[in-house]
């Protein structure tokens, strides 16, 4: 052993490995606990609203009526006006920054958590 | 005009040969992970900077990177970028651990080092010219997991290597 690492390597190795750790801890465990869903409708933010409190609502779109429904801490299209329904398709959300839409109909949901995440940035 | 080489230049080139031979032919193993590739070239800089030095190492590292992305047709493009911001910091990582350690460190030390600089620098620059998505942090305990374990493998062939020459 001690011809394989010296005594410097160990101790990097530790550190290191600790270092590793560290970091799965850090960014895995990251606080993205989501709070609120923001309803958007053509181009506006019509409602926010708490996601302790479930409940089911239809927003008007430019097509008809969205139904959303919270529950259990997740916000998801139940039915909507289109055709393809991917919004329905995508699912429940439940993390902080995750945005579904209903695009033929200009309805969109997104989470929010405590602080606001960027979906994407550009230069 | 006669340009005059040093024997160094031709141990250099020499030592840069193999190391892009080997490049070479890992760059033809498919990767499940974009960046992520054993690198194996980084036993000859570990070999060269206990034999040769720091300096030695460094001319092979970077010779190597030039020349293999000429080689690949990478050249200029965003592998390449990659490539080379992963060198420069293995090579930066190496040159302070000398300062710093003294002595201290054996082939696997230099070579986990090396490993997780190179990711680190390929990482900071994946993030800032072309991914520039925080969702991309997510990736890099694993990145960095990966590099500890090629590091090491790495540095446990390099003291093979060493030992070799011992022997030889």
């Amino acid at each position: 052993m001690r011809d394989w690492l010296t005594k410097a390597d160990m101790l990097l190795l530790l550190f290191v490995t600790g270092l590793v750790v560290w970091l799965y801890v850090a960014i895995w465990g990251a606080d993205t606990a989501a709070l609120e869903v923001e309803i958007w409708s053509r181009g506006e933010r019509v409602q926010t609203l708490p996601l302790a409190e479930d409940r089911l609502l239809s927003v008007a779109g430019v097509l008809g009526d969205s139904h959303i429904e919270i529950k259990h801490a997740e916000a998801r299209f139940v039915d909507s006006p289109c055709s393809n329904k991917l919004c329905v398709l995508h699912g429940a959300l439940r993390h902080a920054g995750e945005t579904t839409a209903c695009l033929p109909n200009q309805v969109s949901l997104r989470i929010l958590g405590r602080d606001p995440r960027y979906d994407a940035i550009n230069f | 005009m006669e340009l005059s080489t040093t024997r160094e230049d031709h141990l250099i080139a020499w030592l840069t040969a193999l190391a892009v031979a080997i490049h070479l032919i890992e760059a033809a193993l498919p990767s499940p992970l974009p960046g992520v590739k054993p690198g194996l070239a980084n036993v000859i800089t570990i070999v060269v900077l206990m034999r040769f030095g720091w300096r030695t190492a460094a001319w092979v590292s970077l010779l190597r990177v030039l020349v293999s992305g000429l080689l690949l047709g990478t050249f200029l493009s965003p592998t390449f970028a990659l490539s080379l911001g992963g060198a420069l910091c293995s090579v930066a990582i190496l040159w302070l651990a000398l300062q710093l350690g003294r002595g201290g460190f054996g082939p696997v030390g230099y070579s986990v080092l090396a490993a997780l600089a190179h990711m680190t620098g390929q990482f900071g620059i994946a993030y800032t010219l072309f991914i520039p998505h925080p969702g991309l942090l997510h990736l890099l305990p694993v990145l960095l997991t990966l590099a500890l374990l090629f590091g090491t493998t790495s540095g446990i062939l390099a003291r093979s290597m060493l030992k070799g020459f011992d022997n030889a």
